[in-house]
């Protein structure tokens, strides 16, 4: 109806222009008009209109910097440079949760052992029911789809009691909003033994850490990460029917290729292949030309001296426009992974730190950065990531979402371009899930020497502080971690035990530890540290506190050609021409490292 | 307003206010309302277009008028041959004029196109909507959709704080 002027408003088009409009609107305008008026807001918050919406919207990956303080950071606009931007679910806990998969805008994250859903337009999580709940359980998410015919959104979960224990792991299937779990009974490709169902378990629950499930055509579809993992059967993909729940597989076009993943690409499954397993400076694109079929078709080659050409030629004109000194400088040595933006710009993650925006065509558009928490945007603005082991890329679902995963690792240390150590972000041990939780996340001004690893874990880091002090500063707080005892527990058991226990207490051996590095770096062992590490810092020294290799109390150092054994109840440290000796005292197998 | 031309069947169509405006058939069957009554045969007199007033409909006649697929020598319709990127260009540049009226004209013009359903007009109409909350404030986009603030202080402090990311 006319308002009092006469004049027709907004409110008063048919219901049916009103959402042809608002689903057209841009996700960041579409917000505003939330807070327009109250129809406006509840038009907006029906999940239809939500789902139309998320479908109207071009797709938009994220870029998962994690141990910054707003994680996950979403590259909002192609072909326009630097156009992140960072949405935060819950600013309290942000930086934490790690992403496990998307469906049409909804995300599935978790903390520690538990696990949300969230819409992170609106700012709105709820927590999800695990399938088996116990401590001896431990429950990962491997699928998050919209089943078709109901409309529900699905949760797809491998639920395994701890490693090493005599129980298999299960599938189950949680719909969200319900509080029961169901179990699945695993129906195998026929071409597979029924004694390889563990396996397959198993193998999934591996592979999603690297890479989540896509889905397509009804299917969760999933490829090993290596060339070894490939099945007997000979087909390398596995897809879960969401209708009928069972399994099949599927061959994919790049058997040969030790590195590949898939993705969606032009609405339909595609892959990228390289050809060596490390460092691989070649990836092949494929995409899937008829589903059924099974015919893929090659669609394009990246190729890294082409890369490092377009690299040189961006910089050049960067310079002249004297812009500072970005991560652009370094030499594209490797690439790690890659998702489509569109038909013509790719997102490629290489030296395990960078991302890039490329054009198929070769025209490099810009570096991205993955940080970002706008309060602290500017004058955090080279912040990069070091010692990135895992984080990759990663798209999920028809979302095309980008992220980096790095799940599998031990917690990841950030440093910005003077060194500086910024924080810690916690480590997960691939089958413990073990959550780490960071002691000093203080900023510790100086610059970083080395990293100290209990396991898979980081224990402490060396650090030399503005003052040019050598310092040693550990972060160890495992309850169970005797270093003394180490060779009366079993090494699975060990983990298990600290994946269990919560991380409160600091360990006893804490001062001991720290002691003793410190004395260690004083001493003389600064010579372990040559001026290369400071040009590398993503070399760091590498420690592991008790060698549980030998039964014995204390770290071995192992830098370039160097191993050193720190035995920390006598306060010694073993250096290359003692090694020897050492070796034959403690049964330590390996001779200094070449 | 259309004049008559030999050989052309003309349609009549009347707005509520009573104005008549005579159009080619070609024209008025770029509504896909107006050329579905034509073909059950409905349209033997004039076509009353309820709830759209005359100034209204004169701008949706003028819309129509040069948007219809031009018609060759032998007065067949040549809507399948792809109209030269130079003709196009040219409806652009006339759309954007076109689209140039104030906010209370547009929104009937949305109205307007919904219910006669012409694609182009609902289109170029709710595409201009769009483009206008666009990258405008959130006291821009409720003075231009002329909508009240209904919310409570408190209310809208929650719900901007949802949406904290669309403010930033």
């Amino acid at each position: 109806m006319p308002d009092r002027s006469g004049a027709t408003l907004f409110e008063d088009l048919p219901a049916e222009m009103i959402d042809k409009i608002l689903t057209q609107l841009p996700s960041k305008d579409l917000g505003r008009c939330r807070a327009v008026s109250t129809s406006l807001h509840s038009a907006t918050s029906t999940s239809e209109f939500m789902l139309e919406h998320h479908r109207c919207q071009p797709s938009r990956p994220i870029i998962d910097g994690r141990p910054r303080p707003s994680g996950l950071v979403v590259f909002r606009d192609a072909g326009a440079p630097q156009q992140l931007w960072t949405f935060v679910w819950d600013p309290e806990i942000s930086s934490k949760e790690l992403l496990h998969g998307a469906c049409d805008g909804f995300l599935i994250v978790s903390r520690g052992l538990r696990f949300y859903i969230c819409n992170p337009a609106i700012s709105k999580h709820a927590p999800l029911p695990l399938p088996q709940v116990g401590p001896e359980n431990y429950n990962s998410v491997i699928g998050f789809y919209r089943h078709d015919p109901t409309g529900e959104y699905r949760v797809l979960w491998v639920s395994h009691s701890q490693p090493g224990s005599q129980s298999k792991p299960s599938l189950y299937i949680i719909t969200v909003g319900s509080n029961k779990p169901r179990q699945v009974r695993v129906r195998m490709p026929a071409v597979l033994p029924p004694s390889a169902e563990q396996k397959l378990l198993n193998d999934l629950r591996s592979w999603s850490y690297y890479a989540p499930s896509v889905h397509h055509c009804g299917g969760l579809h999933w490829c090993p990460y290596g060339a070894s993992d490939i099945w007997a059967c000979g087909a390398d993909i596995i897809v879960f029917d969401t209708q009928a729940e069972t399994f099949r597989c599927i061959r994919s076009p790049a058997q040969s290729c030790p590195n590949r993943k898939l993705f969606h690409m032009e609405g339909t499954l595609a892959l990228w292949g390289a050809s060596s397993t490390r460092s691989f400076t070649i990836m092949d694109v494929w995409v899937m030309q008829d589903y059924k079929a099974q015919i893929w078709a090659f669609k394009y080659r990246i190729d890294l001296s082409m890369v490092e050409a377009s690299r040189r030629l961006y910089l050049t004109t960067l310079k002249k426009k004297k812009i500072r000194q970005t991560p652009l400088d370094s030499t594209v040595e490797e690439f790690n992974d890659m998702t489509v933006l569109n038909e013509r710009e790719l997102l490629i993650k290489f030296n395990k730190k960078h991302v890039l925006h490329w054009d198929i065509d070769g025209k490099f558009l810009e570096i991205i950065v993955p940080i970002l928490c706008h309060e602290i945007q500017e004058e955090d603005e080279g912040v990069f990531l070091l010692d990135m082991w895992v984080l990759g890329i990663l798209v999920i679902n028809e979302l095309n979402y980008v992220l980096s995963w790095s799940k599998w690792v031990l917690g990841i240390l950030v440093i910005n371009e003077l060194n500086y150590v910024l924080s810690w972000s916690k480590g997960e041990h691939q089958d413990c899930h073990f959550a780490f939780e960071v002691q000093n996340s203080g900023p510790a001004s100086g610059l970083l020497l080395g990293v100290v690893k209990l396991g898979a874990c980081p224990a402490g880091y060396i650090y030399k502080d503005s003052g040019g002090e050598v310092l040693c500063e550990t972060i160890l707080t495992a309850t169970q971690a005797d270093l003394g005892n180490v060779d009366k527990l079993n090494p699975d058991h060990m983990w298990r035990e600290w994946a269990r226990k919560p991380f409160q207490t600091p360990h006893k051996d804490y001062q001991r530890v720290k002691d003793a590095l410190t004395n260690m770096v004083l001493k003389g062992y600064t010579q372990i540290v040559p001026e290369e590490a400071d040009r590398y810092p993503s070399s760091p020294l590498i420690f592991h506190v008790g060698d549980r290799l030998h039964g014995r109390g204390g770290c071995t150092i192992e830098y370039r050609n160097i191993a050193v054994f720190l035995d920390l109840s006598e306060n010694h440290c073993y250096d290359g021409s003692d090694i020897a000796s050492f070796c034959l005292r403690c049964n330590f197998g390996s001779t200094p490292i070449e | 307003m259309a004049t008559r031309e030999a050989g052309k069947k003309m349609i009549m169509l009347k707005s509520p206010d009573g104005m008549e405006f005579e159009v080619e058939e070609a024209v008025a069957m770029e509504s896909q309302t107006i050329r579905k009554m034509i073909e059950d045969d409905c349209a033997d007199t004039a076509i009353l277009i309820p709830n759209i007033n005359s100034k209204i409909l004169s701008r949706v006649i003028e819309y129509c008028n040069k948007h219809v697929p031009t018609t060759g020598a032998t007065g067949a319709a040549a809507s399948d041959t792809v109209a030269p990127a130079a003709l196009a260009e040219d409806l652009k540049i006339w759309d954007a004029e076109f689209i140039k009226v104030n906010r209370a004209t547009r929104f009937n013009l949305i109205q307007a196109a919904s219910y006669l359903n012409i694609k182009g007009l609902l289109d170029l109409t709710s595409q201009t909507t769009i483009d206008t909350i666009s990258d405008n404030s959130l006291e821009e986009i409720r003075s231009f959709l002329s909508t009240k603030n209904d919310y409570l202080p408190e209310e809208e402090q929650t719900i901007r704080r949802e949406n904290q990311w669309a403010f930033q």
